[in-house]
């Protein structure tokens, strides 16, 4: 790409990175004991992004034509009527090797068929259980004019198990995913997975629905996760601080924002979903702490956001491909263990509940409103757990919520991977806290 | 390039086969704080090969078109660890084709200094409508052209182009966030009509909690039926038994004043088309007639399976096989205007927007999701705006209710729907 880059300086461009990416998928997919369908789909990007007389444009094919791509990128630039700028970073060299230990290449599709047909369910009430196999490899070649570059080979292997139950009337139905960075030896406890999500959707059955109220609530690891992803994270992306879309504004830095308990990070460099040592802007990814003992302390950067706020970049520069923008984004987030005990979290509740496990969240960081949905959780009565609630959601607004959290328990992290979406692009990240417990909170229930 | 991949699955002896080719170009533009501060874009080219083989089906696509040869092996490869398909309809044969208008000729050729002078005009109107008003989002144009090829003598071609945007106005108290698919260039009253809305959403206060009569704004129900409704009416689903709806074909599942259709042949929607991407001729179909549930929608595969007749609505990419999914979906307005149905309610909401939609139980129907935009209604009036409160019910318990159309209507992306009135509906506020 070498010749590439100096084309574009030969151009005239105040910038240039260059992307070669191919990225191959397969899936498997079996429906109780029948092979539903494989396939397996290949596909090349080269993409070029220029800062061009200040302005910034980006361009993508599939024909491998980086002369198309530069030039159509310039001309992106020519119209584009606001000046970009792009901080420096230091020129870095990395080569990112997927980690694995069997390849998922290296199994025929045979055995991979044979896996999938061998997961089964011991619940009668499974009335229907789909399974399905992927992997993801993906390469990119990376260049930059200001002397960065990097290989970066990625490899997700994953298993999607979707339980149906179902018992008189009743139906329920629980999805669950088991995906790393990681090879085919991932999936050698697939079928303690599979009874995992078999068994949940066969309690949910007999769940009742949470009530709608607004009571204090335990949260457990996972659903913690999606909470400060969607409440603090999302809040922290320094896109959103200058276009002044998010509560968290520049008047909070160094004030105290949440209960001096909570201390939040982000940090690539854990071997979880969102695992990234460099950024796709070629920035060494480190820690990056955004709530220090209640204090809120820094925002997520790309280049661009660390020129606008004159910072240096922290690494967060991330494109969901070479035919995306980089924009900041999360990798994996999460809150620092407390000292508060498990028990004494739930004693201390007269009437609430014990939220589990997530389906998911969504943010509007303009008004700081957030809702999260669970997929199940207990009743708490006279500080003891009780009876199974499925269908609670809770909501609450950013400022209001992060000073009632007043307990954060001494349990490990317990990390959920999942994909995030933001400007119609997705990557993967991961995200996780101890239980923690709000003094009051919203739930919707039936 | 169609030639050779012939010959070579020729050479192959494979027993059938089709091909799909698509060449899409986009265009995207970021705003942010009232200026256009991103443009960007490009082509790609796809081939998805399928095949029958053996009695056995395999696919495989690239976008390396010159390693076609590649793609074709891989789909072979893949159809010997197939289970035989019994039930495999066959490729189509070369049918009739309605005319129908896709979307408008000029977001095909729309350039990018068009685009940024298209938002130049958004952003103006915005801060004439109030200076202090800001204007985020992102918008894509994107067109394309896709071919269908099979061993039966089928060669098809469609183009297909629409301009998708997420626009967030500011006001300095509030904001208002609009998602919007046309198939044509936006007209900008509804930019003019966004920043009338933000205002009115100054003034918050929470719902009181229990039962109340609600009005569902177009984009609430379209945002639902998306999520719970169309897996539901999803022939595969039906077919797998994992449909709500499974064994409700012929039976009531909604109140009589629901109707809704499933129509690619009306005009510059997004779903417009004149065939699907299995190349089935469009068709107007009623899913469900004054409250009946009545056609599942399939594609060849699902419809070969129930011994029925593909209802043309195949969706794919190049890099995907075929699946099921509403082409535009229409439901017929009611006799009476949204003002009269307001004034119904003594005490209730009309909900614009509901937050994290995708966290609904898509199967079961049950929701439990923010008010993230509505207007509190008391004594037949609106008179603020909603704030940290919430919806919970069950999408087909709620339109099995006397509910009750508007005469208007919204056309947005593939929707063309009234607003509904039900008669009881939990909110979650204040104790």
């Amino acid at each position: 790409m070498d010749k590439w880059v100096k084309y574009a300086e030969k151009k005239g461009v105040n910038y240039a990175e260059l992307k070669d990416s191919e990225v191959s998928v397969q899936k498997v997919e079996v429906h109780n004991k029948k092979t539903k369908s494989i396939s397996d789909s290949n596909s090349k990007i080269v993409s070029a992004r220029v800062i061009y007389a200040g302005k910034q444009g980006l361009a993508f094919n599939t024909m491998g034509d980086f002369k198309a791509a530069i030039n159509q990128a310039i001309k992106f630039a020519k119209s584009n009527p606001l000046k970009s700028k792009l901080a420096d970073s230091k020129p870095t060299k990395t080569v990112m090797k997927a980690k694995y230990k069997i390849h998922p290449e290296d199994i025929s599709l045979e055995e991979k068929k044979k896996l999938l047909l061998g997961l089964q369910t011991k619940y009668k009430q499974v009335k229907k259980l789909e399974k399905m196999y992927l992997h993801k490899i993906a390469n990119t070649d990376y260049i930059n004019t200001q002397g960065s570059s990097y290989l970066k080979e990625d490899l997700i292997t994953g298993l999607v198990i979707q339980a149906y139950s179902q018992q008189g009337n009743q139906n329920e139905h629980n999805i669950q995913l088991l995906r790393h960075h990681k090879g085919y030896e991932i999936l050698k406890d697939s079928q303690n997975f599979t009874n995992k999500v078999t068994k949940l959707s066969t309690e949910l059955l007999k769940a009742k629905f949470a009530k709608g109220g607004n009571f204090p609530v335990v949260v457990d690891q996972k659903l913690g996760g999606v909470f400060v992803h969607e409440a603090v994270g999302h809040a922290c992306e320094a896109d959103f601080v200058i276009g002044k879309m998010t509560v968290l504004q520049q008047k909070y830095l160094n004030k105290q924002i949440a209960n001096k308990k909570v201390s939040i990070s982000d940090d690539g460099r854990i071997e979880e979903h969102g695992w990234m040592t460099v950024d796709d802007e070629g920035v060494k990814k480190g820690n990056t702490q955004l709530i220090k003992n209640g204090i809120l302390k820094g925002y997520l950067h790309s280049k661009e956001t660390a020129a606008q706020m004159k910072v240096a970049p922290t690494g967060n520069g991330r494109a969901q491909s070479a035919a995306h923008r980089v924009i900041p984004r999360m990798t994996n987030t999460f809150m620092e263990r407390g000292k508060d005990k498990f028990e004494n979290m739930i004693s201390s509740i007269k009437k609430g509940y014990y939220l589990k496990d997530s389906k998911g969240g969504q943010v509007d960081t303009v008004k700081g409103e957030f809702l999260f949905g669970t997929k199940y959780g207990y009743e708490i009565n006279n500080g003891e757990i009780g009876k199974m609630v499925k269908n609670a959601s809770l909501i609450g607004n950013i400022l209001d919520i992060l000073p009632k959290i007043s307990m954060v328990g001494n349990d490990a992290l317990l990390w959920g991977g999942g994909v995030c979406g933001k400007h119609a692009q997705h990557v993967p990240v991961s995200d996780s806290t101890p239980g923690f417990k709000i003094s009051e909170a919203t739930v919707g229930g039936k | 390039m169609i030639s050779k991949i012939k010959a070579y699955l020729k050479e192959k002896k494979i027993d059938s086969y089709e091909i799909f080719i698509s060449e899409s170009s986009s265009i995207e533009s970021n705003i942010k704080s009232n200026n256009v501060e991103f443009l960007g874009g490009g082509n790609v080219i796809g081939l998805g090969i399928t095949i029958h083989h053996n009695k056995r089906t395999g696919f495989a696509s690239t976008t390396d078109l010159e390693n076609y040869k590649k793609c074709v092996d891989q789909s072979l490869e893949i159809s010997k660890s197939k289970p035989l398909d019994k039930n495999f309809p066959g490729f189509n044969h070369p049918q009739k084709y309605r005319r129908v208008i896709t979307h408008d000729q000029k977001i095909e050729n729309i350039s990018a200094k068009e685009t940024a002078a298209y938002w130049g005009k958004v952003i103006e109107l915005i801060k004439k409508s109030n200076p202090k008003n800001r204007a985020a989002g992102i918008g894509i144009m994107s067109s394309s052209k896709v071919r269908i090829i099979n061993s039966n003598g089928l060669d098809v071609s469609k183009k297909l182009a629409s301009f998708d945007y997420d626009i967030l106005v500011d006001n300095g108290k509030t904001s208002t966030e609009d998602s919007v698919s046309r198939a044509s260039i936006p007209n900008l009253k509804e930019t003019a009509d966004l920043c009338k809305f933000v205002k009115s959403l100054e003034k918050k206060k929470k719902v009181k909690t229990g039962k109340f009569p609600i009005i569902f704004h177009p984009c609430a129900l379209t945002e639902t039926m998306s999520v719970t409704f169309e897996p539901a009416v999803n022939l595969e689903e039906i077919n797998k038994k994992t449909s709500k709806l499974t064994k409700e074909v012929g039976k009531k599942i909604f109140h009589e004043s629901i109707t809704i259709i499933d129509s690619p042949l009306e005009p510059m929607m997004t779903g417009s088309e004149p065939f699907d991407d299995e190349g089935t001729r469009g068709q107007i179909k009623k899913i469900i007639d004054k409250g009946v549930f009545k056609t599942p929608l399939s594609n060849n595969c699902e419809a070969g399976k129930a011994g029925k007749k593909s209802t043309g609505n195949a969706m794919r990419g190049f890099s995907s096989e075929s699946e099921i999914g509403f082409s535009n979906i229409i439901i017929p307005p009611g006799k009476i205007e949204l003002a009269k149905l307001i004034k119904k309610i003594k005490y209730g909401a009309i909900i614009k927007q509901v937050t994290g939609i995708h966290t609904m139980d898509a199967k079961g129907g049950n929701f439990s999701q923010g008010i993230g935009e509505g207007h509190l209604i008391e004594n037949g009036k609106v008179t603020s705006a909603i704030q940290d409160s919430m919806v919970v019910g069950n999408f087909y318990e709620m339109l099995n209710q006397k509910i009750i159309c508007s005469k208007e209507r919204i056309n947005n992306g593939p929707f063309k729907v009234p607003y509904i009135f039900i008669p009881e509906l939990t909110l979650v506020g204040e104790d």
